[in-house]
């Protein structure tokens, strides 16, 4: 219990909570403590000392950061005495370090170096050798000068208590102590990246921007992050102040935000912005006689507008589709689809990996988490079904080991072991071919131990189902909860080509545990572009289309084999689920269209016009994360060359159809209004009332060879796979196929030679890694690769087998 | 010759096969911890014994031990522990080896009798890592006071239930610090914490912990056994009882000699064979190279008490006392003293991990006559420094005996200055 407590900081009087460090109580009342080893979000090490004060009555100077308050107490953060501890510790902070602040890539935004101007002293005493300290490799992302390093520890306490991956540790003792890995492995968190924020000095510093520029020379823009559904705010920092025309973003940083990323950021949000600068397209071109031709842009727009109303003419609007990356905005995406829609395209989505889609009739305003990322926290059952958070969704991973950590049972079930950094108190796998039947099972499992009159009358079609011990334990410790469980369906489930039963039995489960689903969507937008009406059944506002204006989705309109695509920001070879349908449907289509920020070499043979479009940063848009809340930004950057944002390219061509000379749209802020508007009124009208999912009756069947579609996390997204330092830490890992010993086993396979994987009518062959987190029957395939594109819907059964 | 010598917890310093449980029992070993398991005391009652006795730390800072006691709550929830203190790392230090060596029961009997008054669960001795002889000894006297119903669960058929463990450390100085003793039981790097929380609210395992010194704790079964009265009466009215010295240095016997407090200092250096002939006493470091240099002149008219040493501007601290005679090169011995913090400075807190290199590249830089003008100086402002800006006292423990050394023998300093200039008075 915190009681309210009086003090005094520099003779101004100040209420505060009993717990609270001096520290916090003068950061809050505006009163500067200086400070190395103090950080908000971690533990207390009160080891650098540079926040020594004077406390009235305290002999010695006390540390603000490990000094309760109390009442009464009398602090003085400037009297003699206290300055006179905080100057010398400050020469003890230099005697040691490199006085070459400008060579240092921290210069202008180092700590040490501000507080050497407030707290040091013009001539240095210290006239022995300095100590030198060897630098330790520590992969691409981060770079290291150990010499520059003050002991002060974050990056210690961060790996530890953040991270939950002990990758940085002190060795050594004394003034030999030195921070590193010990190992020599390098870093490996995918959030290890912050260890460059927390460092307060120039020992840990960003690889992929080190010695690039100043940061008083870059212009500082708020943007948000575009890899996953949580969408973490960050500044993206432009270099502008000498030239105008070498506009770059020279960096990301977080930008503080409690509610979603607090002050952290992933890896992949961090450095995924160098990609703004590899691989783009910067100009329009067609293909004429099989060759490029760079156009203006109206030849462009003229012939998109030219060939398409063609096809409708000839074929009907029906044999055009549109697909949309789901990172996309919803301004993108509105003007996409009001673009095809005006044309009588009824093909619109961006769901690009989803096998089974008729589910997502059911799903209200579009797939999302059932709370916000705090609330997460407040949980006391995690129950992770076919979700993967740690390394696609890193902050939302992060809100649930904090849950963990204070005493939440995080279960988790799935076609492998979960890789967490946290406890995992029910850690199982089960075949990926017989998810809907244990979904069933666990529901049978809770019907036993629990009387409810709605779900009882199911018990008829789980007659033939058999509760293992396994289930029996999970349901139990299901049941055994405070506050309603939370249950989080991975995107990966989705991609199951039984997925209706699946999440209709999982909603079984929910209402069985009073709670409601939560979903991790792919990409940083799923669920802006679902109100945006880029999915076959809404239109915008989500509002559901009657039966007869409901299109075809993603697969099943490559399935079709249509006679036009119109592709945004999608390399079907390497993003979509099926990409071998994807790609037979492009190659024998009459008229492609690719629009997109990056270069792809597929898309050179089937496109036939290709559109540079501005990427992520360069573009102003809104984001609805997974928890509902609408992001909007404002550009950082002009896109290079050409390029226009996608918005601005969507509202012209549907201009340029309907021979308008005025833009419909041509404020970004007034789409997003618009569909923002949609939206309530949508709701005011109960529009997005659920339908309920009803679940058959299990046939049970031994489980089969079955493939789990893979997309590594620093692979999953055009932008991504474009950024150079992260596809180095990537590695090679990322191009194996996997399974479990009892998988190769059964079918001959090892690591010395390649497994040859054959799905439907296409075949590709990978490397293997026995790897015993993936379940029995079941074998991991690496989208990713490029040999993949061959093959067709790999969640579902393959055959194998060992090949030279 | 000096009434009382060795006859706490050195007594059985001659005498045979003294760290087995017969001859513990022979010489009426256990009978206070059988009699508390019997008639369970109030442990208040038992605390008023302790704080009578005049007990006081005996592992540097002479804490009263019955005030310290005090301080644990009985009745909070979960575990508590006890940890006593066997590292002795203290440079000049080596009293308790010889009581974990030659009296290990009297040290169980007493870890036994501290948790029953503070209600603790588990004690650990933690012993430094060289100590293989002694850890022998602690584990065999250990499994014996188990066999016999001493120790463990339900001990002598009562309700009581006290674990104890014998943990042989990985070697290094602070980790006898009692919050890096603590973070080392958990496994983690020797790292002291910084206090408050006092290991009395939030110790071991985050549980109230208290931390005693070996000597401390053997000494508690001899103090229940004969009273408070007569401990307290063995020493002067403000140091009670008997303390154990390591003489060493240059004397003709070193040696441990456990001796009533306020013996003089020079009946203790009779104890130890004197002086070599001929030779005069130039400075005493009266407990453990971390407490402040005397001059031997001041020592010789001094009694080893702690109001004693007190006066003469320095402390008993662990009763590691070195003698120095006036061969001693003072700049030498400085140099060496400081060797031995830099290298042991745990390195976790910056005027510590920084001040103790600069301290020892300057004393090294004395002692070889290569000193700069203005050197001493600077040593003293640097360990000025150092001193209370620490978070353990390791702090103190190199600004001390650079500080009074300067005070003290300035002259003998200044000589290895290169230029041979003196400068400005400082002190
Ligand atoms: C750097 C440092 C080293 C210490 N080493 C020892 C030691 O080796 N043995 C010991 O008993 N106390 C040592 N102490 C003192 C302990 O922290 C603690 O005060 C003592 O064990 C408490 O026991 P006592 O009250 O019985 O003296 C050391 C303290 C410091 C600051
Ligand atoms: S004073 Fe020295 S030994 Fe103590 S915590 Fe600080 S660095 Fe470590
Ligand atoms: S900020 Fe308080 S000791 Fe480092």
């Amino acid at each position: 219990m915190s009681a309210a407590v009086n003090i005094k900081i520099d003779n101004q009087s100040i209420q505060c909570q009993s717990g609270q460090s001096i520290i916090e109580v003068a950061d809050q009342a505006g009163i500067y403590i200086p400070r190395f080893c103090y950080h908000p979000k971690l533990s207390i090490a009160a080891n650098c000392r540079m926040c020594l004060v004077e406390v009235q009555q305290a002999p010695k100077p006390l540390p603000a950061c490990a000094t309760p308050v109390s009442e009464g107490m009398v602090v003085y953060t400037r009297s003699r005495k206290a300055l006179q501890a905080q100057q010398d510790i400050m020469s003890f902070l230099l005697i040691n370090h490199p006085l070459d602040c400008p060579i240092c890539d921290q210069g202008g935004e180092c700590d040490l170096q501000d507080l050497a101007m407030a707290y040091g002293r013009s001539r240095g005493e210290f006239e022995e050798h300095k100590r030198a300290v060897e630098d330790e490799h520590l992969g691409p992302l981060v770079s290291t000068e150990m010499t520059r390093c003050i002991h002060c520890t974050r990056c210690v306490r961060f790996g530890e208590e953040i991270a939950g991956m002990p990758e940085l540790g002190v060795m050594s003792r004394g003034g030999r102590a030195y921070i590193g890995t010990y190992l020599g492995k390098g870093l490996h968190s995918e959030l290890s990246g912050n260890v460059i924020d927390v460092c307060p000095v120039g020992a840990l510093t960003a690889k992929p921007s080190r010695f690039k520029g100043r940061s008083w020379t870059f212009k500082q823009h708020a943007q948000l992050a575009r890899h996953d559904c949580v969408g973490s705010h960050v500044y993206c920092h432009v270099q502008s102040h000498y030239t105008d025309a070498a506009h770059t973003v020279m960096r990301v940083l977080p930008r503080a935000q409690e509610d979603l990323n607090e002050v952290w950021l992933s890896d992949r949000d961090r450095f995924s912005y160098e990609a703004l600068q590899h691989q783009r397209l910067t100009q329009p071109q067609i293909k004429e006689g099989g060759q490029w031709k760079v156009v203006p842009w109206n030849v462009a727009l003229d012939v998109i507008t030219d060939r398409l109303s063609g096809i409708i003419q000839t074929a009907g609007a029906d044999q055009i589709a549109g697909c949309i990356a789901p990172s996309a905005t919803v301004e993108e995406g509105f003007l996409f689809q009001d673009w095809l829609r005006s044309l009588g395209v009824r093909n619109i989505d961006c769901r690009m990996r989803e096998a089974d889609v008729s589910h997502d009739l059911n799903v209200g305003l579009g797939p999302r988490l059932a709370c916000t990322l705090p609330e997460i926290e407040t949980h006391d059952r995690i129950l992770l079904l076919e979700a993967f958070p740690r390394r696609h969704q890193p902050m939302l991973n992060h809100r649930i080991r904090k849950a963990a950590q204070s005493g939440a049972a995080v279960l988790s079930w799935g076609s492998r072991l979960q890789d967490a950094n946290y406890t995992i108190a029910f850690n199982e796998t089960l075949p990926i071919s017989t998810w809907a039947e244990h979904m069933a099972t666990l529901v049978k499992a809770l019907l036993q131990l629990k009387d409810d009159q709605v779900y009882q009358t199911l018990s008829a079609a789980l007659e033939p189902l058999e509760v293992t011990p396994t289930i029996q334990t999970l349901a139990t410790t299901l049941l055994d909860h405070q506050t309603p469980p939370m249950i989080l369906i991975g995107e990966t489930m989705l991609q199951h080509p039984d997925a209706t039963q699946i999440i209709a039995w999982a909603e079984c489960l929910a209402g069985l545990l009073s709670t409601q689903l939560s979903w991790v969507t792919s990409g940083a937008n799923t669920a802006g572009l679902w109100l945006s009406g880029c999915v076959p059944h809404r239109a915008p506002g989500a509002v559901p289309l009657p039966k007869e204006d409901i299109g075809l989705g993603t697969l099943e309109s490559f399935k079709a084999q249509l006679k036009a695509y119109i592709i945004h920001d999608v390399m079907p070879d390497l993003d979509v689920m099926g990409s071998r349908q994807a790609l037979e449907a492009l190659n024998q289509s009459a008229f492609n269209v690719y629009v997109s920020p990056f270069e792809s070499s597929a898309a050179r043979d089937w496109a036939d016009v290709i559109l540079p479009c501005a990427a992520g940063y360069e573009t102003s848009g809104t984001l609805v994360n997974a928890t509902g809340t609408w992001q909007t930004v404002a550009s950082a950057l002009a896109a290079p060359g050409e390029a226009k944002p996608a918005w601005k390219i969507y509202a012209a061509l549907a201009a340029w159809h309907h021979t308008e000379t005025q833009l419909k749209f041509d404020e970004v802020t007034a789409v997003a209004q618009a569909v923002e508007h949609a939206v309530q009124s949508a709701k005011a009208q109960n529009k997005h009332d659920q339908a309920v999912l009803v679940p058959e009756a299990i046939q049970v069947t031994p489980p089969t060879l079955w493939g789990v579609a893979y997309w590594h996390d620093l692979r999953e997204d055009t932008l991504v796979r474009a950024a150079p330092a992260l596809q180095l830490q990537a590695g090679e890992d990322v191009a194996y196929a996997r399974c479990n010993t009892l998988t190769a086993t059964t079918f001959a396979l090892n690591e010395t030679t390649y497994v040859q994987v054959k799905q439907g009518e296409g075949q590709a062959r990978f490397k293997l890694k026995i790897d015993e987190s993936i379940a029995n029957h079941t074998v991991q395939i690496p989208m990713t690769e490029p040999v993949s594109a061959s093959l067709g819907l790999c969640t579902g059964p393959i055959e194998v087998e060992a090949c030279a | 010759m000096i009434e009382h010598l060795n006859t706490v917890c050195y007594r059985f310093k001659s005498v045979e096969n003294s760290w087995t449980l017969p001859v513990y029992l022979e010489h009426g070993g256990y009978a206070v911890w059988k009699e508390i398991v019997k008639t369970a005391p109030d442990p208040k009652d038992l605390i008023e014994v302790i704080k009578r006795s005049g007990l006081r730390g005996r592992g540097g800072a002479g804490f009263p031990t019955g005030l310290k006691w005090s301080f644990m709550d009985r009745n909070a929830p979960g575990p508590k522990y006890l940890i006593c203190n066997s590292d002795e790392g203290e440079p000049g230090t080596f009293k308790d080896r010889q009581i974990l060596t030659t009296n290990p029961h009297q040290l169980i009997e007493g870890m036994l009798i501290a948790s029953y008054v503070m209600g603790l669960d588990v004690g650990y001795n933690f012993l430094r890592g060289e100590f293989a002889l002694p850890f022998q000894r602690c584990e065999s006297a250990l499994a014996e006071a188990r066999a016999a119903g001493l120790v463990g669960a339900s001990i002598l058929g009562s309700k009581l239930n006290i674990e104890i463990h014998n943990i042989l450390g990985a070697g290094s100085y602070i980790v006898g610090e009692e919050t890096a003793m603590i973070e080392a039981l958990e496994g983690k790097r020797a790292y002291p914490r910084y206090k408050p929380p006092f290991p009395a609210v939030h110790g071991l395992y985050g549980q109230p912990t208290t931390v005693n010194n070996t000597e401390t704790l053997a000494s508690v079964p001899m103090i229940l056994a004969q009273g408070a009265d007569w401990f307290s009466g063995l020493g002067t009215e403000k140091s009670g009882g008997t303390k154990m010295f390591s003489v060493s240095g240059h004397v003709n016997n070193p040696g441990v000699f456990e001796i009533p407090l306020g013996t003089s200092f020079e009946s203790l250096l009779a104890l130890a064979g004197g002086l070599q002939e001929g030779r005069s006493c130039l400075v005493v470091i009266p407990g453990g190279t971390s407490m402040r240099v005397v001059p031997g002149a001041e020592m010789l008219t001094s009694e080893m008490s702690y109001e004693g040493m007190e006066a003469v501007g320095s402390a008993i601290g662990s009763g590691g006392l070195i003698v120095m005679d006036d061969r001693t090169d003072i700049a030498q011995a400085l140099a060496v003293m400081m060797e031995f913090y830099q290298h042991e400075s745990c390195g976790q807190c910056t005027p510590c991990r920084e001040g103790s290199g600069w301290v020892s590249a300057l004393t090294a830089r004395l002692a070889q006559g290569l000193g700069k003008p203005g050197d001493i100086d600077r040593l003293y402002a640097i360990a000025k420094q150092i001193e209370g800006r620490t978070i353990c006292a390791f702090g103190e423990a190199i600004s001390w005996p650079v500080t009074s050394f300067i005070q003290h023998f300035r002259p003998q300093l200044e000589v290895g200055i290169a230029s041979n200039e003196s400068s400005e008075n400082c002190t």
